[in-house]
């Protein structure tokens, strides 16, 4: 990637809290590389610096130390107003809405527009398209605590894009929303990502938002990065225990009487993951036939992800143990990820 | 009792005499009440606003600041009344000329209003969710724009209640700056009511003052539930 494709650049920054006596370091040598049109996720658990993480691109949290280069821009270096005008370049979406309670929906989504001077006329076009692209003509003269939570964030989203910013951040932006919500609201996000060309960071604790829009994530736990770079690399192939925490979490686990089951049976029980084009050749039947191994499913499934198909699936093999090896050996050579989970 | 009390607020002998002395007295009540609670407004919201947003982690953070102001405003408040405005007549002779009567009542009044007004605001956009400021922040909005396009909306059913509490407060304090010579619906109580025995004209203002509560508290109602959207 050349410079002129970074959206937004981290480098080695640090930010610390301190509460008198006791000092909480939040953020440890992060270093980030978010490209133009891009959706970039960050996940870790709560308490990770995922919310600490996206406020220092803003720079509604100062960090310590480290750069935050926006555009080609450090906004660390810049003055009080050079900054206003560039967070007016950073949409931001939040979990809990913060809508003005007392605006109507038309005023809400006016609201930034009126910061940056636009005329009467102006606005009110805008904000007619703003409500046409998430879907709430009809809700224009109502206020946010008659609207449901997934309408509210859809306000969020239109305050967010509407003065055409080249970056938006999402914090936790359908934590709050039940999954049916969150998945409308995720698709929404996507599509203004691809018709607006804009560059989107996403925070969440869920794997599945992740999943469904990201292109490349971070990891962060306690305060580091401790893994990045695209979503099906990390998926398949997570090479630290937090990354694997998340993507553990939305396999179908092994049901532990299954595995007991299974580990007292001859063979050894191994977890086969498939990616692209691999998910669909009949690999397991040519192993089967070609090194005299039998192979029992305890587990299957196949995960649609942003742009490829991951299969996974568990299965008991057994043989004599040099074929079982050479089987083994066999699915590796072919790029599939095989990790043993149960030898007896 | 009662036939005292009928006889006194209705014989016709009475009637004018009573018009003659509790009407001007009303208008110098209203008069006190509208304009310190006018300038203790004015002031005491800029006090609170300036102790909100001062506070930690708000937008414009000062510790010093917050705390000389607090220590101002606790000061302010725990004067008793009675001793702030004895103390205070000599300043209203400075500012308005004179010491006594309903215009030199408003200097009192409005010292002491001003901390209780200060407090209130303050409490009022404590209220207020921080999440909707840090959003104005994100949006690139100046501290001028977060508190007269953010701040204020959003807190007004709070601070028109908060206001309301002070004229109503105001209104109570008139009566006693009244009884050492500010004028107004107090000073005819203790000069008629109480020094001369006219039960009548004592029930008579009262009956007013209440109504004048009612009334400042109606409008107040009216317009928290005309401004909350929430």
């Amino acid at each position: 990637m050349t410079v002129q494709n970074k959206m937004v650049e981290i480098k080695n920054l640090y930010k610390t809290y301190s509460d008198g006596e006791t000092k909480v370091e939040a953020l440890k040598d992060i270093n980030i590389e978010i490209y133009k049109g891009e959706i970039f996720g960050i996940i870790g658990l709560s308490g990770a610096g995922k919310s600490s993480l996206v406020r220092c691109i803003n720079l509604l949290e100062v960090p310590d130390k480290g750069q935050v280069i926006i555009n080609g821009k450090d906004i660390t270096k810049i003055s009080k107003s050079e900054l206003r005008k560039e967070r007016k370049n950073i949409g931001m979406i939040f979990q809990h809405f913060n809508l003005l309670m007392n605006s109507t929906v038309y005023e809400n989504i006016a609201f930034p527009l009126k910061l940056i001077k636009t005329p009467k006329d102006k606005i009110e076009k805008r904000v007619g398209e703003l409500l046409e692209i998430v879907g709430l003509t009809d809700k224009k003269d109502v206020y946010p605590s008659q609207l449901s939570g997934g309408q509210k964030q859809r306000v969020g989203i239109a305050r967010a894009i509407a003065t055409e910013p080249d970056i938006i951040m999402c914090d936790e932006a359908t934590s709050a929303l039940d999954p049916e919500t969150t998945k409308s609201i995720l698709s929404l996000i996507k599509e203004i990502n691809q018709k607006l060309k804009v560059t989107v960071i996403i925070i969440t604790h869920e794997m599945e938002v992740i999943k469904a829009v990201c292109d490349r994530v971070a990891v962060l736990d306690k305060g580091w990065i401790v893994e990045s770079g695209s979503v099906t690399d990390i998926y398949v192939n997570p090479r630290t225990i937090t990354s694997r925490k998340f993507f553990k979490s939305i396999d179908t686990k092994l049901d532990n009487r299954v595995y007991q089951t299974a580990l007292k049976e001859p063979g050894v029980i191994i977890s086969a993951v498939f990616r692209g084009e691999t998910s669909t050749d009949p690999y397991i039947s040519n192993m089967i036939k070609n090194y005299d191994v039998e192979a029992a499913i305890l587990l299957g499934n196949i995960q649609s992800m942003e742009n490829m198909l991951v299969g996974t699936l568990v299965l008991r093999i057994n043989g004599k143990k040099e074929n079982i090896e050479k089987a083994l050996k066999y699915l590796k050579d072919n790029d599939v990820i095989v990790e043993v989970i149960g030898d007896d | 009792m009662i036939d005292f009390i009928r006889e006194s607020l209705f014989s016709s002998a009475y009637r004018a005499d009573i018009y003659k002395i509790i009407s001007p007295a009303i208008g110098s009540t209203v008069y006190m009440v509208f304009f310190s609670s006018l300038f203790s407004i004015i002031l005491g919201s800029i006090l609170g606003i300036i102790l909100y947003i001062t506070q930690k982690d708000n937008i414009l953070e000062n510790k010093p600041i917050n705390s000389i102001i607090g220590t101002v405003v606790n000061i302010g408040r725990s004067i008793p009344f009675v001793i702030l405005m004895i103390a205070v007549f000599p300043l209203a002779k400075f500012i308005v000329g004179t010491s006594i009567g309903s215009t030199a009542s408003i200097v009192p009044l409005t010292v002491a209003a001003v901390p209780f007004v200060a407090r209130m605001i303050e409490t009022s956009l404590n209220e207020l969710d921080k999440g909707v400021i840090e959003a104005s922040v994100s949006m690139g909005a100046s501290e001028a724009e977060i508190i007269t396009k953010v701040m204020i909306p959003e807190a007004a059913p709070s601070i028109i209640s908060s206001i309301t509490i002070t004229i109503i407060n105001i209104i109570g304090y008139s009566a006693m700056a009244g009884t050492i010579g500010g004028g107004g619906l107090g000073d005819v109580c203790i000069r008629y009511g109480y020094q001369r025995s006219r039960t009548d004209i004592l029930i008579y203002s009262v009956i007013i003052m209440i109504v004048m509560v009612q009334v400042i508290q109606c409008i107040g109602n009216f317009f928290v539930r005309k401004t909350d959207k929430r």
